[in-house]
Order: structure tokens, then C-alpha cells, then sequence
């Protein structure tokens, strides 16, 4: 064991000395988690959708749709004074988006029973089609809880009712139509008093809005707890508790190339005779290597979280989970590198190879852009990718909340590769002598 | 001390033939040399003699350590590669505390071995400079270090002079002059047939993975070198001959006057080689 262990402090001075390997597994993490994590942190306005607002309209159901718009969490307004400086700015690329309120919005807003539905025009840029969908879904909400207020405010549903009555004997509403719609629009009317009457009873005139409030939303979405991070809400508590870990990951990786160069390298300049030579087994050879690996892999997760919860609100939420995760990322990487290393000849060959499958590993799996903002079918090809199964167990661990029985999943899947990697590695290493 | 009995080794299918049928003895405390040139089989000679390399046929055996590939074997085997088998980015004493832990040194045990040997290798006041810094010569020196280290009975040197300048040359010898004279039994391969001369006991040329003939320097340069050369310059201009004995022609040239200059070029191992093969030890 002492040889193992003189073998494994070896390779990790090794590293130490290395001042560009060095750079790629512990400092390159960092930046990256820094910059990306303070992109995706940074004022929350700045992650709004920006959208340009022109209203032709100018009445006063217009100014309140606008209005109603300004106060959306998810929205950053901005006027715009007419419709061609709006889509301009957009077919520019100046802005992702456009709102025209064109003129009579106010009159069809006003006239909710016989008249024609308010519309708006919406211009996306074409580079930015979520964020076009996700408009779309904001401006119908918007609508939909206008819709909802009328409703249970008694003078607008009383002029509602009062003014479709009038629309329907003085338009073309064919006679059977008409006869069903005028005691309907006399019963709205109704229902306008018995809520002012209800209100003057009642000391507090909110609880009777709010007890007929749900008749007229048409749906209500309730967000459901994901994570179990406290007071995180449903999402990670900061964007550095999604980037760090990311990083990690591009830490693990340059781990993995530089100690499977370095096999190689122990082939190649001889030293590996010296140390096949020597009275100790041949696997004692492959596992100080593995070890080093292993150490460094770990050590890289730990330092990057540690940073993130020391300086970035990163918490975590099960260490012990923590731990299980970053043992079997360092299993499952230091088996990567054992294969990686036993295909390679020379360390040309292995550090060409050892980047180009690792960097496609984590272009699949995560490691570039987030899992979240992958398109289905790359996400699901991700599975392939030991990285993906990394950066879930140490979320899962971190702030997805996951039970040790959700673990056993992305675990056992690293654990799995690391073993068969390394069963692999050492065998090539074996025959090739 | 080794005994390689009949030992064949070939690569790519037998299509390669590195060693074929070589039997040689190496003796307790002398100096052994195979002479030959690049690609004759000196290395794999080697590896199969400390257990890296498994020939196709025959047999080795260290003394009374049995194969190579033991444990009590390999204690006793020191093994300085081809190649600087050393970490350029660990300094000299690094290094050498690190091949000692390989062997089980440690403590005051493993510290008095890193100072004699940085002494011996005349790397002392360079210990604590990372390798990558040294010269070839000081490399060498410590890749022979590394491997005496943990004081085997037996040191393999595979071309130790490779790439080295003269002067970093001769330090390697008076290492090497300082093992044979301490009794430690070297296998020594070589391509420089001076330095087989000069360092070995026993020397034996080896060609096309066959062993070709085995003794000491003096008796193959006898039995293989052929005559002397003597060049008189004299009255009548220069002279060349071929003599058994130059210091009777020399003696009876000088008596009959005239001469102005004799030269003997004695045969060589080089001349052994080319007696033997055909060849130079340089083709």
C-alpha cells in the first residue's frame, strides 16, 4: 500500500507543478462558474422579456391593458410611440419583441357580450422564438385576469350587461339568438346588484369579490414545490447553484485528460519500466494512478461547491448525498481516463482523443449549456453522456432535494461506467505489457 | 548470478525475430557487455532479463533468486532504462525518494541512501533543482542513481551513454569504475565498442538477436581481431603491414635505420564485430 500511496502523492505533486494543467482543472472551473453564474444571477429585471409597447388606441381600456402589462413580473416594458418604430426596432434586432395595441382595442375590450374580441399585434424577432411563445402565454394571462376582474367588479359587469343588451336589439342577432341572450345579459345585471348587496352586508366588500372571484377564472395554475431547498422556491436558489456544479464538471474533465495523458506519458519517456520493475504488483501501478485521479476529481467538486456555498448562497442540501455523488463521479472518471489512456499510444494521440470524446461528453450531457435550455432530443441523446448523470447527482444532492433512492439512478450509472472503465483500462494495460 | 538459457523472443507474428536462441552467463561481481548495434537485441535482452519482457522459449534465472518476476528477484535487480526514466517535474532528490519508496525505503534508512546516491551521481548541489533543468550527462547520472538507490545485487544499464557529452560521459564511467570495484555484477549494453573495452569484463557480441561470441575483451580481440597494423614512416616514405607481433617489426625497423615514425593500430572490438558479421558496428 505504501508504494500505491508513494505512486498516487507522486502524480498529485505532479499536477501541482503542472502550472497549465493546474490552470484547466481548478482555475478555468471558477471563471466559468463565475461569469456564467453571475449571467444567469444577475438583476433580476435583466432577465425579463423586453418588449416594446405601442398604443394606437390611446383609450382608456388600452392604457389599462398596458398598465396591467407593466406590472407583469415577467415583462420589461417599454413604450414605443408608434407602431413602426416598435417593429422596426424589432426587425433590427434592437429588440426581441413588439406589442401594437391598434386602434378600436378599447371599444372591443369594452364590449364583452355581442362584440368582437380585442386584438393585438405581436412581433418576434425569429432568433427568439421561446421567448415569442412565452409572450404569447403572458399577454393571454394578462387578458384572461382582465376578463376575470370585469366580472366581479358590479358597475363594469352591470354596464357589461346593459351595453350588450342595447348591442343585441340594435345589431343583426338573429331572432332565436337574441331571445336566449336578452334574459341572460337581464341576469348578469342582477348578479351585479346581489354583489353590491352582498358587499354592504358584508363588513369587508373583498371576501364577497373573492368568494365569486373563481367563478370566472378559467384556470388556475399553482406552481408545486421542486426542490427542497428552503426558501428557494421552485428553482435553484441563485444561478451559481446551477453553474458550479457545471464547472465542476470542466474541472473533472481536465483531471481525466492530464492523468490519462500522463499514463500515457509514463509509457512513452520510460518511466513506467522503472516502475513495472520494481517489487510491487502491476495494479499497484494503475491504482496510485487511480487514486491521484480519483483525489483530484473529488478534490475539484469540493473546492468549486465549497466556494459556491462559502461566497455564492449555494446550499447544500444533504452533504451525505453530496459525498455519494462526488464518489461516484470520481469512480466514473477515473475509469474514463483508464480506457482513454489505453487506447492512446502517445500523448499527442491521447490528449486529442482524451478532449475530443470528454468535450462531446459534456457537450451532450451539460457541461456547455445547461440541460434546461437543450432541445428534447438532445437532452434525451444526452443520457448517453457520464456527464449529465454527474451534474444530476451533485443537483440532486445540492438543490434538487432527491431522496437516496433517486440517487441510486445517477450513481449507480457513474459507478457502472467507472467500473467497466477501469476493468477495460487494466486489461489493455495488462496485455499490451 | 543470470542465467539466460536459450532465449527467443519475436514480435508481429514471428515475422520480427529480436532474439534467437541466446544462452549467456553473467557472473557474481563482473562487468558484463553486449556489444551490438541499434536494433540487435540488446534491449530485449534485457527486459526479458528483468521480467518486463516473456520470450517465446527458455529460461532465466537469477542466482538463487529464481525468474526475474519474483519478489526477492526484483529487490535484488537495479534497472536504469534506455530512456530517462525520471520525472522532469520532481527535482533529483524527489525522484530518488520516490523510486526508494517503490522498494520499501523509508525514513533515515531511505534519506542516508538520496544523500550517497546524489553524492555518488555528483548531483548534491543540484538536488533541489527540477530535473527538467539538467543536462543529459546529469540525467543519465540519475537515472543510474535511481536504480542503485535501493542497493540491488545487480544493475541492468541499457545504453547509459546515449546522448551525452564527453565530459558528462566519463562521469558515468568513474560511476560504473566505482560499482565494479565495490563488486557489483552490471549487465552492460552498448553500441560504443570503447566503452565495452574499456568498462567490461567480459564483453559479448551480439548481432541479429544472436549471440555471437562471448569473452573477455582481450581474448575476442585475439581470437577475432587479426593482425596489428604498423605504419613506419621512413626514408622510402610510408609504410603499412600487417604483423602478429609489432614490437619485434618495430625493434627490427628501428635497427635498420631510417625511420622517422612508427604507428600500430592494434584490432578492436570493432574489429571483432567486423570479423565476426561482416559489418561495422555503426551500419
Amino acid at each position: 500500500m505504501g508504494a500505491v500511496l508513494a505512486i498516487a502523492r507522486k502524480d498529485l505533486l505532479l499536477l501541482l507543478r503542472d502550472k497549465g494543467g493546474l490552470f484547466f482543472v481548478f482555475f478555468f472551473p471558477i471563471l466559468f462558474a463565475l461569469f456564467f453564474g453571475t449571467v444567469f444571477s444577475g438583476d433580476e429585471k435583466a432577465t425579463r422579456i423586453a418588449v416594446l409597447v405601442a398604443d394606437e388606441d390611446g383609450t382608456d381600456g388600452s392604457r389599462a391593458f398596458v398598465e396591467s402589462l407593466a406590472e407583469s413580473e415577467d415583462l420589461r416594458v417599454s413604450p414605443a410611440a408608434t407602431r413602426e418604430a416598435a417593429v422596426g426596432a424589432v426587425r433590427a434586432g434592437k429588440a426581441p419583441a413588439a406589442v401594437v395595441i391598434p386602434k378600436g382595442f378599447g371599444e372591443r375590450d369594452a364590449a364583452m357580450f355581442g362584440g368582437e374580441a380585442p386584438k393585438v399585434d405581436l412581433a418576434v424577432d425569429p432568433s427568439r422564438k421561446a421567448e415569442g411563445g412565452m409572450l404569447e402565454g403572458i399577454l393571454l394571462r394578462q387578458a384572461g385576469e382582465r376578463l376575470g376582474k370585469k366580472f366581479t367588479d358590479p358597475a363594469a359587469l352591470r354596464r357589461q350587461a346593459r351595453d350588450g343588451v342595447a348591442r343585441v336589439r340594435s345589431g343583426d342577432v338573429p331572432a332565436e339568438i337574441r331571445k336566449d341572450l336578452e334574459p341572460l345579459l337581464d341576469r348578469v345585471s342582477a348578479l351585479a346588484d346581489t354583489y353590491e348587496k352582498r358587499a354592504a352586508d358584508l363588513a369587508g366588500g373583498g371576501e364577497a369579490e373573492s368568494a365569486v372571484a373563481g367563478f370566472f377564472r378559467p384556470l388556475v395554475v399553482e406552481r408545486v414545490r421542486t426542490v427542497a431547498a428552503e426558501g428557494a422556491g421552485d428553482r435553484p436558489a441563485n444561478g451559481f447553484a446551477v453553474t458550479f456544479p457545471q464547472a465542476a464538471i470542466w474541472g473533472v474533465i481536465g483531471a481525466t485528460a492530464g492523468f490519462g495523458i500522463s499514463l500515457v506519458s509514463e509509457r512513452t519517456k520510460g518511466t513506467m519500466v522503472r516502475l513495472r520493475a520494481a517489487p510491487i504488483p502491476g495494479s499497484a501501478v494503475l491504482l496510485g494512478k487511480a487514486i491521484a485521479c480519483f483525489t483530484t476529481v473529488a478534490g475539484v467538486v469540493a473546492v468549486l461547491l465549497a466556494l459556491a456555498s462559502a461566497g455564492f448562497g449555494l446550499r447544500v442540501q444533504s452533504p451525505a448525498l453530496l459525498a455519494l455523488a462526488v464518489a461516484s463521479i470520481g469512480v466514473c472518471f477515473v475509469g474514463i481516463m483508464m480506457m482513454l489512456a489505453s487506447a492512446a499510444r502517445t500523448e499527442q494521440a491521447a490528449g486529442g482523443m482524451g478532449w475530443a470524446v470528454l468535450i462531446v461528453m459534456s457537450m451532450l450531457g451539460g457541461g456547455m449549456i445547461p440541460l434546461m435550455f437543450m432541445p428534447a432530443w438532445l437532452s434525451s441523446i444526452g443520457s448517453v453522456s457520464p456527464v449529465k448523470w454527474a451534474i444530476l447527482a451533485m443537483e440532486g444532492a445540492v438543490w434538487r432535494g432527491y431522496t437516496p433512492a433517486q440517487m441510486l439512478l445517477p450513481c449507480g450509472v457513474l459507478i457502472a461506467v467507472g467500473v467497466v472503465g477501469f476493468a477495460v483500462g487494466a486489461r489493455v494495460f495488462r496485455s499490451a505489457g | 548470478m543470470l542465467h539466460l538459457a536459450n532465449i527467443s523472443k519475436s514480435y508481429k507474428r514471428g515475422a520480427l525475430v529480436a532474439v534467437d536462441g541466446l544462452t549467456l552467463e553473467v557472473r557474481e561481481g563482473e562487468v558484463f557487455g553486449l556489444l551490438g548495434p541499434n536494433g540487435a537485441g540488446k534491449s530485449t535482452t534485457i527486459g526479458i532479463a528483468v521480467g518486463l519482457t516473456m520470450p517465446d522459449s527458455g529460461t532465466v534465472v537469477l542466482g538463487d533468486m529464481g525468474p526475474p518476476t519474483g519478489g526477492p528477484a526484483r529487490r535484488a535487480l537495479g534497472v536504469a532504462p534506455q530512456s530517462l526514466a525520471v520525472y522532469d517535474e520532481l527535482s533529483g532528490e524527489e525522484n530518488l525518494r520516490f523510486f526508494g519508496r517503490l522498494y520499501g525505503l523509508g525514513g533515515k534508512a531511505l534519506e542516508g541512501r538520496v544523500e550517497e546516491m546524489l553524492e555518488l551521481s555528483g548531483l548534491s548541489d543540484r538536488r533541489g533543482d527540477r530535473v527538467s533543468g539538467y543536462s543529459g550527462g546529469m540525467k543519465r547520472r540519475l537515472n543510474i542513481a535511481s536504480a542503485l538507490l535501493h542497493n540491488p545485487r545487480m544493475l541492468m544499464l541499457d545504453e547509459p551513454t546515449v546522448g551525452v557529452d564527453p565530459q558528462s560521459r566519463n562521469a558515468i564511467f568513474d560511476q560504473i569504475e566505482s560499482m565494479r570495484a565495490r563488486g557489483l555484477t552490471v549487465l552492460y549494453t552498448t553500441h560504443y565498442m570503447e566503452e565495452a573495452q574499456r568498462l567490461c569484463n567480459r564483453v559479448g557480441i551480439i548481432d541479429r538477436g544472436r549471440l555471437l561470441a562471448v569473452d573477455t575483451p582481450d581474448a575476442l580481440i585475439d581470437r577475432y581481431g587479426g593482425d596489428s597494423t604498423l605504419t613506419i614512416d621512413g626514408d622510402r616514405g610510408q609504410e603499412s603491414m600487417k604483423t602478429k607481433d609489432p614490437a619485434r617489426d618495430v625493434a627490427s625497423a628501428l635497427a635498420r635505420g631510417g625511420v622517422r615514425g612508427v604507428r600500430i593500430d592494434r584490432p578492436n572490438l570493432e574489429t571483432v564485430f567486423l570479423s565476426l558479421t561482416g559489418r561495422s558496428l555503426r551500419d
